[in-house]
């Protein structure tokens, strides 16, 4: 059987995760391609529903990355983040799926190296979640 | 103009209004301050990458976060790139030139001849894809100085982590030129040539000098073994170590031989405060960067580490320090002991390392560290140039020091404020801005009709890439996309083809996929300006980037497809809106008349400004009779004659302001006099400097009063009095307790002014009566800076220092009729008994009240009711609200000259939202559906910069378009989706992240 490969989005913050991705390209870091990432002016601006539409479009997992609480360019968007996104994991507990198949990290712009390992680890936490049901199961 | 000239002359053409020649802190803020005017900024800087010493860490005390992407534009966010400073600072009015010097400058203010000397960084950023092979080839290894030398980095280096674009540079010195990088290079981008250039500038307004300091370097002169043992390190190296871009990836591990390291030691005023090398100064940011490092390092070391520092005063005299540091030690476990090491030895044969101290019981301590820090500040001498003098060139440094970002803010706006003033006196305009072409409006209302540009030139990707299945993907989303292949987007004849099809093609939609050198930031204004896209309709993709992250040789194709078609999805969904234009009311409120508001008021009154100031008491001054520095007291007065006679300036006495209205830019605010009558004033900026009062917390230490037991402030005005008993004295013992009410709760903060001022009663004393014996109980001596020498000086003339604890401050003991200090002497190890003829009690400062302010400003106040800036570090006469800023006591307490700086600041401030007819917003704002809003107010509460309101009358809710920063965290809570933010509408969003997967 083929390895499952799954389709991860990555919404991440201009500003510090942004560049720490950016820093973990320029460090040759080598990370999986399984990543999709869309940058977003700042975590506080990801709205629940893009995260449901990310799985209903066939996401098998997403990823959320900001700056670390006090460092937001916004002031706070990110703790508003903190508070909405593990909502949005709890809805999909609710409805059968695994929480998480959502993370929500906070990484600095200098953290290329933890930008690394936290996209290693979580693509490796969807590949034993297996294919997400979400789309599937979600009949819209 | 984002990138550096790498062809040097030819770029250097181009017309500069200002050249700041320091790209540290202090320059960029001073260059941002210029370019939001619309003047064109020449940013230069000796080392090789901008930033300074803050490229180096990663958090800053006291909040140990970073935050240095605030200071970038607030105003016309669009002009530049938001994006993380420590990537770069790209400004549409900022050219960045490193490796490059001023080396003369001639003629007038206001028209000067400026030379500069360059050095090339020998590689083409206009052709260089930042792919890094150079680098990977170069044979050179030397070591990494920016990392603590605890690494090797090659000849063909970046000189910074995050740099981007990310070309490489050449270190001259290293470099063998044997030509590697230039035969490996695919874009033929590198020249081995390193010879300096020169560049003439004429018809430049002013050159602004922040050069910043020298660090000091304790292998030179120093006693703890740095240099010759391998893990005793500087503060500055140490942030590398901790740093996940330094050269341990952010493990804690020492140099030496990698062991983990779980106790380390920081030794204080290493170069500084020490008179036997002649540096009787204090650096006044060490003890505080000890704390911060300290507090992170134990964060990391996780449990059973142990971080001590040993110091001889710590100097904690921020505002919101002392509490920092008290939490360092009660809360997160931090040691601290004071004491000046002696020497650091090995221990044994290991490369740990031993420092043997005696501790308060007088017992001999030996502790065993893996690391040492040496907190070490700035060196003795200032750098010095033979163009400082100039005319014309305004300095920085002119208040020389080592200081925290902060104070670097302030000094650097308010230079900004004073070159700009010059600027305006002589009615020097900027050049007009490129960015004043407005998108053509047939471009925008045409049918939308793309265009992909693809860079096939491949040479520089480490992945290969299909281009003809990347074809079929773009087609299949429709069969109308234009595709255009062309061998190299960043020459100019790639850049032509792209125009002529763009033009032919009719396309009003672009994406470009190439690598960095042909989609730098500056390509979107040359799509404006030339082509008359707006900067939304084009779409860049840097693909270097984007398969970066691969194991070299893997097919990129699919990601690079899905890139493509997500990219090109999110296009179509862009829509665009004209920018609207706001006019500016050019009136400033200035509330509050002491010396903030006479500075802020006579400095807006230069520029041109109307102002109204607005003071609650009877009269102007504040406290101008406690002003002792003789010059700053005539400079106050000599303000408070011209404000009077000004006629740019309406003074409202015995007025308080009891409501406002509007948005920065346009307000409306209702005076009320105290006889009761109100009036309306139209204005577009306040300033807050409600300054602050002397706080007698005497009765905290005294129970009963006692004519000679007096304040510091009483007693600098008896020696002021020729007539008073201290000056005719005799005197035979002074007695002075520092620190009463002040630096533990409730008054846990440091007033700044106590220490200096008792010194200076001090000095007085021993020079009217040198016999006379002064005892000074303190906690630690806050003589930051130069003002070190005031303690020297004290302690040389014969004045007895005598340390405390908050747990066991010196008693006063007046049962017999005198008065009886008692405390204990630490040194001596015994209690001691002094019988004063006068006791001082140095007292603090403590800010006004403006609870009736704070209800109409709505701003936040700290716990000890101080005025709470946006931004300690970055926006330090900011407050949240955009367009009411804030200077003096009423922040934090300071001395006076730095009072006036702060004035100067907020004044700046002010000049950068109103200096021009309109501001023009940035198309990422958000706006509100009104149809579908249920007007249930949560944007309200949610948004960070108070940029929302809401209309009762007609219950809608308006956005501030100049305030809203763009966050978009109002759409995202929104439960209607009524609020949207410009180009980042959800369907946009929407079919991105459908389009990716």
């Amino acid at each position: 059987m083929e390895q499952f490969e799954p389709k991860i989005i990555a919404l991440v913050c201009n500003w510090c995760t942004y560049t720490a991705a950016d820093l973990a390209g320029t460090s040759r870091l080598q990370y999986p391609a399984n990543i999709r990432m869309i940058r977003m002016m700042c975590t506080g601006m990801i709205d629940s529903k893009y995260i449901l539409k990310a799985f209903l479009s066939g996401a098998d997992g997403v990823f959320v990355g900001g700056c670390h609480p006090g460092d937001c360019h916004y002031i706070d968007g990110n703790l508003k983040a903190g508070k909405r996104i593990p909502g949005v994991g709890k809805i999909l507990e609710q409805f059968g799926f695994e929480p998480d198949r959502l993370k929500l990290k906070w990484i600095g712009a200098s953290e290329g190296p933890e930008f690394q390992k936290y996209m290693t680890e979580f693509v490796d936490t969807i590949k034993t979640l297996g294919p997400s049901q979400v789309r599937d199961r979600m009949i819209l | 103009m984002t990138e550096e000239m790498t062809s040097k002359a030819d770029r250097i053409s181009t017309p500069v209004n200002i050249v700041v020649a320091g790209a540290g802190i202090t320059g960029i803020r001073t260059a941002i301050d210029f370019a939001a005017s619309g003047y064109k900024v020449l940013l230069v800087d000796k080392a090789m990458h901008g930033g300074g010493i803050l490229t180096r860490l990663d958090h800053q005390f006291p909040n140990d976060h970073c935050g240095m992407c605030r200071m970038l534009p607030m105003i016309d966010r669009g002009t530049d790139k938001e994006t993380c400073l420590r990537r770069g600072l790209f400004h549409e009015n900022i050219l960045t030139c490193y490796s490059t010097e001023v080396v003369a400058v001639d003629g007038k203010a206001g028209d000067l001849a400026v030379n500069l000397s360059v050095v090339p960084t020998g590689v083409d950023k206009t052709r260089c894809s930042g792919c890094g092979e150079c680098e990977r080839v170069c044979p050179v290894m030397v070591p990494d100085h920016f990392n603590g030398d605890w690494v090797n980095r090659k000849a063909i280096f970046l000189p910074t982590p995050h740099l981007s674009p990310d070309s490489r540079v050449i270190d001259w010195q290293a470099c063998t030129s044997c030509g590697a990088c230039v035969e490996v290079c695919p874009t033929h981008a590198i020249t081995l040539n390193g010879e300096r250039e020169q560049v003439e500038l004429k018809g430049v307004y002013a050159v602004v000098l922040a050069r910043g300091v020298n660090l000091y370097d304790p292998a030179l002169t120093d006693v703890y073994g740095y240099g010759v043992l391998p893990n005793v390190v500087t503060a500055t190296d140490f942030e590398r170590i901790m740093s996940s871009s330094g050269p341990y990836q952010g493990e804690m591990m020492r140099p030496s031989d990698g062991k983990p390291i779980k106790k380390i030691a920081w030794i204080q005023c290493v170069g500084s405060r020490n008179v036997m090398i002649g540096a009787d100064f204090c650096s006044s940011v060490c003890c505080m960067f000890a704390v911060k490092e300290a507090i992170l390092a134990k964060q990391k070391m996780g449990k059973e580490s142990d971080a001590v520092i040993f110091y001889m005063d710590m100097r904690t005299f921020g505002r919101d320090f002392q509490r920092y540091k008290d939490e360092a030690e009660n809360v997160k476990g931090i040691r601290f002991v004071r004491m000046r090491v002696h020497s650091i030895q090995l221990h044994e044969n290991t490369d740990d390392l031993l420092i043997s101290y005696v501790n308060k019981d007088g017992e001999q301590v030996d502790e065993i560290f893996d690391l040492v820090v040496l907190s070490t500040g700035r060196k003795k001498d200032f750098l010095t140039c033979d163009w400082a003098e100039a005319d014309g060139v305004f300095q920085v440094d002119r208040l020389p020091g080592f200081k925290d970002i902060a104070d670097s803010v302030v000094g650097a706006s308010a230079i900004s404020e004073q070159v700009l003033r010059m600027i305006h006196q002589q009615n020097l305009k900027p050049d007009k801005n490129e960015s004043d072409h407005s998108p053509d409006i047939s471009f925008v209302e045409r049918r939308p009709s793309y265009i992909t540009v693809l860079c096939d030139c491949n040479t520089s990707l480490s992945n290969p890439i299909d281009f003809q299945k990347l074809e079929n993907t773009i087609h299949a989303l429709s069969s109308g996309h234009q595709i255009l292949r062309v061998e190299q987007a960043c020459s100019k004849e790639g850049w032509q083809t792209i125009r002529k099809a763009i033009m032919d093609g009719q396309a009003n939609r672009c994406l470009i996929m190439a690598c960095d050198a042909a989609v730098d930031f500056s390509r979107k204004r040359e799509f404006t300006n030339e082509l008359g896209f707006p900067v939304s309709f084009v779409d860049l993709l840097d693909v270097v980037s984007l398969v970066r992250r691969f194991q070299e040789g893997e097919d990129a194709t699919d990601t690079v497809s899905k890139e493509v078609f997500m990219r090109l999805n999110r296009l179509g969904t862009r829509s665009y809106a004209s920018p609207l234009k706001q006019a500016q009311v050019k009136t400033v409120l200035v509330i509050g008349g002491g010396p903030a508001g006479l500075q802020a008021a006579s400095v807006l009154a230069a520029h041109g400004f109307t102002v109204k100031l607005v003071e609650k008491t009877d009269r102007l001054g504040g406290k101008l009779a406690q002003i002792e520095e003789s010059d700053l007291k005539q400079h106050v007065e000599k303000m408070l004659a011209g404000v009077n006679k000004n006629p740019q300036i309406d003074v409202y006495l015995e007025t308080e302001v009891i409501q406002t209205s509007g948005r920065p830019g346009v307000c409306m605010t209702k005076l009320k006099h105290a006889s009761g009558e109100t009036r309306i004033i139209h204005h577009g900026a306040t300033i807050l400097a409600t300054g602050g009062k002397e706080v007698d917390t005497s009765a905290s230490v005294v129970s009963e009063s006692h004519e000679r037991i007096i304040t510091g402030f009483d007693m600098d005005a008896m020696l002021k009095a020729n007539d008073s008993d201290l000056v005719k004295g005799p005197v035979s013992t002074v007695v002075m307790i520092q620190c009463v009410g002040s630096r533990q709760e409730p008054n846990n903060y440091c007033s700044r002014i106590c220490c200096l001022k008792s010194l200076k009663n001090a000095i007085r004393i021993k020079d009217l009566h040198p016999e006379t014996d002064i005892y000074i109980f303190y906690r630690d001596i806050m003589t930051y800076g130069n003002s070190e020498i005031l303690y020297t000086e004290a302690r040389k003339k014969g004045v007895l220092f005598i340390p405390f604890d908050t747990d066991n401050p010196p008693r006063i003991n007046m049962a017999s009729g005198a008065i009886i200090i008692e405390g204990d002497d630490p040194f001596l190890g015994e209690p001691v008994q002094i019988k004063a003829d006068w006791l001082a009690l140095a007292t603090g400062v403590m800010p006004n009240d403006v609870s009736d302010l704070k209800q109409v400003f709505s701003f936040e106040t700290t716990q000890d009711g101080f005025i709470q800036e946006a931004d300690s570090k970055w926006r330090p006469v900011d407050t949240e609200r955009v367009g009411v800023f804030v200077c003096g006591l009423a922040r934090t307490p300071a001395r006076l000259d730095e009072v006036l700086l702060e004035a100067n600041a907020a004044a700046q401030r002010v000049l950068t939202l109103l200096e021009k007819d309109h501001t023009s917003y940035s198309p990422v704002t958000a706006r509100v559906r009104n149809a579908i809003c249920s007007v249930c107010g949560i944007c309200i509460e949610v948004c960070p910069y108070q940029a929302r309101y809401m209309d009762e009358d007609r219950r809608v809710v308006h956005v501030d378009n100049l305030a809203c920063q763009g966050c978009g965290t109002c759409a995202a809570e929104c439960p209607n989706n009524a609020t949207v933010l410009g180009e980042y509408e959800d369907h946009g969003v929407m079919s991105m992240i459908e389009s990716s997967l």
